[in-house]
């Protein structure tokens, strides 16, 4: 009896999950502009608009019930035939977690029909399983959807984790957007429950959450702080006419550019208190760590000199770590997480036993260059496609984990520290790692500026240089190409996954080298100095033709030297509101080299034209000499910042190579007289 | 407990990892020969152990040792309707180049992620089950076991074991063992040694191995027509389940008919929404439904093949492809029309001789030609006594076939049916286009160009589906690319899509385009004349060459110069013509200036790699038309 009582139980608990939880909802009344939007033409390229977008997020029973509830409501106004195939919605959660209460929805169409949503209508599958942890998707799909339709879209969830970032929605314009947020209420506040849930930064706690809009550009969006017996009760965001995003390239990243609110239990008031006070933290708790570890003094005196100058120590430390110490596995916890958890071996074990995670190195590095009394500081640094942004709470925006020494750098703007770390054993004198630069990192003990902009390297650091030769008869064509570089394209190839073999970059590089020159295939391919950081890296390779480089043209025969340069593209089109923020300088140096047979005769026009501009210069020259014909062409970007006064100089350096290879750089050969 | 959990737990730190099994050391035990160079990965051995029951359950092993040559390789993977198959075992071990064990797995370390198809409107439930290692370095060996239940079937006892896709394997077996008095249908899509069959205990082993990498090409057919792949449909002609006596395309027909029928019952539902509708034309009515339903499939379960009724469709307004064709084939019913469903195979490789309904990705409606006349239809539109109607595409009414059909196989799903059917191929005329262009230069070089572009029916369908599906603005945009890119301003983009073959009229400016030059002007190549191949490289060819559909299409240009100018000596005709196409462009003088005309023609289909350098050389003319530039001089005065 009692076994039977369980199963209906069960069936009860089961029958009562989410999938059932289609309830009546009380819909605000549909405005009667609502229904003539889709002849407001502002609009007219969109096929929905979301006439409304609601969330109200609930944590006043947070620490009661380690529940926060969270529901979130929708109008869409459906405006074409387009509008009605997107107009489904995927709800995505935990099923650990996070459970959907309620689901509720309907379909009114411009004649005042109305096609609920049923259970029915509701699918749900788990689409994520790794140990405990699972994702579970329940499908909406909407009955009686037709394109000039308004949908509405309720659920509400309960989770066990507060939010602490939303994004809203970027796909389509908002015409109203809202948030409720009941926070935490005092009476309910227990330090230590939420020190578990917000406190990755400050040990301060505080009873009134603050808040940060990113991304809303010039859009007003209006706070509104309602206090119920002297404490905050709810806050209100709203803004209007939220635009569909429109991502801008070579600018910050993608997804910064949509709008996030921010809100999170902190005292401090400002992101700058914020990074502040983790700088200061993530030293000082490494520090502590560090006094629990006398016997590094034992190595360090053993194996290093005091007395050496800081650099030497660091490169000499750094080495060393990287050399003798055996990788357990990348970490012990997940993802970007693992640089900022102090590692759970202690150091003594480390460099004892000579085993550590990989993501353990930079603080054995750390702990030894203090024992040795260097001041070596702990670096916080993204790569380049998730750039820092100084947003609070954004920890896991980090990427990598390294270090620097304070002395005078090597670039303009980063004469203040030497940077360096395991990962990356290729040191060029005078250069920044690739993805450290034109950036900002966050450095460990300096609470008074915690960030600190990296600068760029200049372009001649940064030099590609292309020299192909080509011989032609009136048969065949043959040629090689010699392809060197130095600064930062090397780096791509001075930090091969571990693992790869030689041939393997060869073939990587070949593969590359493929999609650079498309005029040309590679019948062999061979480098050099790929381990020598103090030389350029140079490809050599015979190639094939695969175009034939010769027209007959009115019974000319034209040879374009152009078609054998690399592919170059212009990304810039003719409008820029935001500064361009390229990946780096460049000198680019290609020179291509044509010699003809003895029954070929070149009537060429010498070609040399140049100009230098606020961003960078380009040249191209053609010319004859002896029996050779010979194309230089020259394309340096100085600045990799460039503000929207000089976007015209910089449309103009990328489009000047298109206009030798799109438009004719045609030189005419004709048949050399008997 | 708690002591138990720490005797447990110290137990769990001093074992050993597990060894592994005894077959695997055997495998590894045996020297690796040479690979390709370009391989990632070399299987070394690979067994799939297929297991019948009687009821029609499957129980599916697998054994798999895998070497790695380089980093990065994904080790396994699996993908199943998650609600008919459960994984019952699942082990791993990773080795390092002395074969010593470094890591292991098993089913607690399965990752499980739900996949999709086409994005958005398609709610499936497959999902891909991977167990290994996300980096693999080179000399490092995977060994993985794993086992999982297929529950009976509702529609076919169909099992697919892929092969060989690229990386290299020097051995691979499958085995299938069934009960008794049952028959198997296969088909393996690459070479392998004929199965050899135990009558005694009715079970089958094929041998495969050992097999090349294959290389990625240009132009070289879909990866699904290429990779091997062992299908095998086990099949009880005693049973009394229709979906276990699928043995022929009859009973294909016969499982199809007994779930398509029922949904396509005209309810009452569905004939009462047309009374004041004043559509009294069962075409009008098709097409009714046809634009108002949307499409979104919810092949979740038995959605997969059992469509919804046409009552539910109705009240839902949208669908998958079955789902349309059930109510359509209601409206038909409920109009005196009679009609089938028809099961199709879009752009996937499809085998005559092995009958299964999984060969199948389509489902649309077949109607008796006899109930027609003949001028209700485009010819292409029909198969045999049947008329073909897809309610899924929205841009192609009744009589007419969408594009994306021409050539596909058909099962019309009729008493009458014995086999599958093709549909008419496409020829060259049917996507085809003529183009008139006229550039107007003056003596800045600042060109001004006007045009026309006729397409042909099959064409202004294909196009008409991509409006459909994109939208004007994104369609204009997508159409005048290559004009854009190369600096040209447009400024008229007009569609009369009033006929059945469209035409558009463009109209845009392009400022010093053309470029003097020692005396000369050039004028530059068009933006992109004529659809280029991929770049061919020359050495050896692996693959068939695919050359997509048939086409064809004449091209006139006409320059009119600035007076006191003229063309620059004669021009030479680039002239190619083979079994695989042709391509003829001819300049000649007019009163105002220059005309280039081209007549251009590719078969299309897929053919042999023997004709690759004939490709190669249509595809360095088609180059060098697209590229030509012409010389003006000033005439003497």
């Amino acid at each position: 009896m009692r076994f039977l009582a369980i199963v209906i139980a069960s069936l009860v608990v089961i029958a009562t999950s989410s999938m059932s939880q289609v309830r009546d909802y009380d819909w605000p009344d549909i405005p009667s502009w609502v229904w003539e939007l889709s002849t407001v033409d502002s609009l007219a390229d969109y096929d929905l608009v979301y006439v409304e977008w609601e969330m109200v997020e609930d944590h006043r029973e947070l620490t009661r019930r380690d529940k926060v509830t969270r529901s979130y409501r929708y109008r869409w106004r459906v405006l074409g035939e387009q509008g009605r195939e997107i107009a489904d919605h995927v709800i995505s959660r935990s099923s650990r977690s996070m459970k959907v209460k309620q689901i509720s929805g309907r379909v009114v169409r411009p004649n005042g029909a109305v096609v609920e949503l049923t259970r029915d209508d509701l699918r749900e599958r788990e689409t994520l399983a790794f140990g405990d942890e699972k994702i579970t998707e329940t499908y909406v799909v909407f009955p009686g959807v037709e394109s000039d339709c308004v949908i509405d879209l309720f659920w509400k969830m309960e989770s066990e984790a507060p939010l602490r970032t939303i994004e809203f929605q970027a796909d389509y314009p908002i015409l109203s957007a809202r948030v409720v947020w009941h926070p935490d209420l005092p009476n309910l506040s227990r330090a230590d429950e939420r020190r578990r849930y917000f406190n990755l930064g400050p040990r301060e706690s505080s009873r009134v959450p603050h808040y940060y809009l990113s991304g809303f550009g010039e859009i007003p969006f209006d706070v509104q702080e309602i206090q119920k017996d002297g404490f905050l009760e709810t806050l209100v965001f709203t803004a209007d006419q939220l635009p569909a995003a429109s991502p801008i390239d070579y600018w910050i990243p993608e997804s910064e550019q949509v709008a996030r609110l921010y809100v999170y239990y902190t005292r401090t008031q400002s992101p700058h208190e914020y990074w502040s006070a983790y700088s200061k933290n993530v030293h000082d708790v490494r520090h502590r760590m560090l006094e629990r570890a006398p016997s590094l003094n034992l190595l360090v005196e053993s194996r290093w000199d005091r007395s050496w100058p800081a650099r030497e120590l660091a490169v000499a430390v750094n080495t060393w770590v990287r050399d003798s110490i055996a990788i357990i596995s990348d970490s012990y916890v997940d993802g970007e997480m693992s640089i900022h958890v102090p590692t759970p071996l202690r150091l003594e074990y480390i460099v004892s036993m000579r085993r550590a995670y990989e993501s353990d190195l930079t603080e054995v590095i750390w702990a030894l260059l203090q024992t040795l009394g260097v001041d070596a500081r702990l670096v916080y640094a993204a790569n380049r496609e998730r750039r820092v942004v100084h947003r609070p709470l954004k920890l896991l925006q980090f990427t990598d984990f390294l270090l620097a020494i304070p002395e005078p750098g090597p670039t303009s703007e980063t004469e203040e520290f030497f940077f360096f770390g395991p990962y990356y054993p290729e040191y060029v004198e005078g250069q920044l790692p690739w993805f450290l630069e034109n950036t900002s990192v966050l450095i460990g003990g300096e609470p008074d500026r915690p960030f600190r902009p990296t600068g760029y390297s200049p372009s001649d650091m940064n030099r590609s240089s292309t020299r192909i030769a080509i011989q032609i008869d009136s048969a065949s064509t043959t040629g090689s190409l010699s392809y060197t570089m130095t600064g930062h394209p090397s780096w791509i190839w001075r930090m091969p996954p571990t693992g790869m073999r030689d041939e393997d970059i060869a073939q990587m590089a070949a593969e590359a080298f493929d999609s650079l020159w498309l005029a040309l295939s590679f019948d062999s391919l061979s480098f050099s100095n790929l381990s020598d950081a103090s030389r350029p890296i140079v490809f050599d390779a015979r190639v094939a033709f695969s175009e034939d480089p010769i027209s007959e043209i009115g019974g000319r025969r034209f040879i374009d030297p152009a078609t054998y340069l690399r592919n170059w593209e212009n990304p810039f089109g003719p409008k820029r509101t935001k500064p361009v923020i390229y990946p780096g300088t460049f000198l680019s140096v290609d020179t291509v080299v044509l010699v003809l047979s003895p029954d070929l005769a070149i009537d060429a026009e010498e070609i040399d034209t140049s100009f230098t501009n606020a961003v960078g210069a380009f040249s191209l020259h053609l010319w004859e000499q002896h029996d050779t014909l010979r194309l230089a062409r020259t394309v340096e970007l100085s600045v990799p910042v460039i503000d929207t006064s000089a976007y015209g100089d910089l449309r103009e350096l990328f489009a000047a190579p298109l206009a030798f290879t799109s438009l004719p750089l045609s030189v005419v050969a004709s048949e050399r007289a008997p | 407990m708690l002591r138990l959990f720490v005797v447990v737990s110290v137990l769990a730190t001093v074992l050993p990892v597990a060894a592994v099994p005894d077959w695997a050391k055997e495998v590894i035990a045996q020297p690796v020969p040479e690979t390709d160079f370009a391989a990632s990965s070399v299987t070394l051995f690979y067994h799939v152990d297929l297991e019948v029951r009687k009821n029609g359950e499957c129980i599916r092993r697998e054994r798999r040792v895998e070497l790695g040559l380089r980093h990065y390789v994904s080790l396994t993977n699996w993908l199943y309707g998650h609600q008919y198959t459960r994984l019952k075992k699942a082990k791993a071990w990773l080795l390092d180049g002395d074969h010593e064990v470094q890591d292991r797995m098993d089913k607690d370390d399965v990752i499980v992620i739900g996949d999709w198809y086409d994005g958005d409107y398609v709610y499936t439930d497959d999902q891909d089950i991977i167990l290994g290692w996300p980096s693999l370095d080179s000399g490092s060996i995977g060994v993985f076991e794993s086992e999982m239940v297929i529950r009976p079937p509702w529609s076919a006892c169909y099992q697919a074991v892929t092969i060989h896709v690229q990386e290299p394997i020097l051995r691979a077996y499958v085995t299938v063992d069934l009960p008794n008095e049952w028959g198997l249908s296969y088909h393996y899509s690459g070479s392998a040694t004929d199965p050899v069959r135990d009558p005694a205990e009715n079970s089958w082993r094929w041998t495969f191995g050992p097999l090349s990498f294959v290389p990625d090409e240009p132009m070289m057919p879909d990866w699904l027509t290429v990779m091997s792949v062992l299908q095998i449909q086990a099949h009880d002609l005693q049973s009394r389940r229709a979906e276990l006596r699928q043995s022929s395309w009859e009973a294909v027909s016969d499982w199809v008919t007994s779930i398509h029928n029922p949904p396509a019952d005209p309810t009452t539902e569905v004939t009462g929404i047309f009374s004041g509708t004043g559509l009294d034309n069962w075409r009008d009515k098709l097409q009714y439904f046809q634009k108002s339903i949307r499409y979104t499939s919810l092949s979740i379960g038995e959605g997969r093949f059992i469509p919804r009724s046409a009552s539910e469709t109705l009240r839902a307004r949208f669908g998958d492809c079955k789902d349309k064709a059930a109510l359509a084939r209601a409206v038909l019913t409920y109009s005196g029309v009679p009609s089938a469903s028809v099961l199709t195979a879009v752009l996937d490789p499809f085998v005559d001789s092995f009958a299964t309904p999984f060969q199948f990705n389509h489902c649309i409606v077949g109607v008796p030609a006899s109930t027609l006349h003949p001028t209700d239809y485009s010819p292409a539109a029909r198969v045999g006594d049947w008329v073909l109607y897809d309610p899924t595409d929205e841009s192609t009414p009744f009589g007419e076939l969408p594009p994306i059909l021409r050539g596909a196989p058909v099962l019309v799903i009729d008493s009458s049916t014995t086999e599958p059917q093709w549909i008419t191929e496409p020829t060259t005329a049917d996507y085809g286009s003529n183009q008139t262009i006229t550039i107007t230069v003056n003596e800045r070089g600042d060109v001004q160009v006007d045009g026309t572009k006729q397409l042909s029916t099959l064409t202004s369908r294909l196009q008409r589906y991509f409006l459909h599906s994109i939208g004007p603005d994104l369609y204009r945009d997508s159409a005048l690319v290559s004009w854009t890119e190369q600096g040209w301003s447009m400024t008229e983009f007009v569609i009369d899509s009033s006929g059945s073959e469209w035409t558009i009229t463009f109209a845009g400016f392009n400022d010093r385009f053309a470029r003097e030059m020692d005396g000369y002007l050039v004028l530059p190549s068009l933006p992109q004349l004529l659809v280029p191949f991929d770049h061919l490289p020359d050495g050896p060819r692996h693959h068939a060459i695919d050359l997509t559909v048939p086409r064809e299409s004449t091209r006139e240009i006409e320059w009119r110069l600035p007076e006191g100018w003229r063309l620059s000596d004669e021009y030479p005709e680039f002239s190619y013509e083979s079994d695989i196409g042709l391509l003829f462009s001819q300049l000649h003088s007019t009163d105002q200036g220059v005309r280039l005309s081209i007549q251009h023609r590719v078969e299309g289909g897929v053919w042999p790699k023997e004709w690759y350098e004939e490709v190669q050389q249509l595809g360095r003319v088609i180059d060098r038309v697209n590229r030509l530039r012409l010389l003006l001089e000033q005439e003497e005065t």
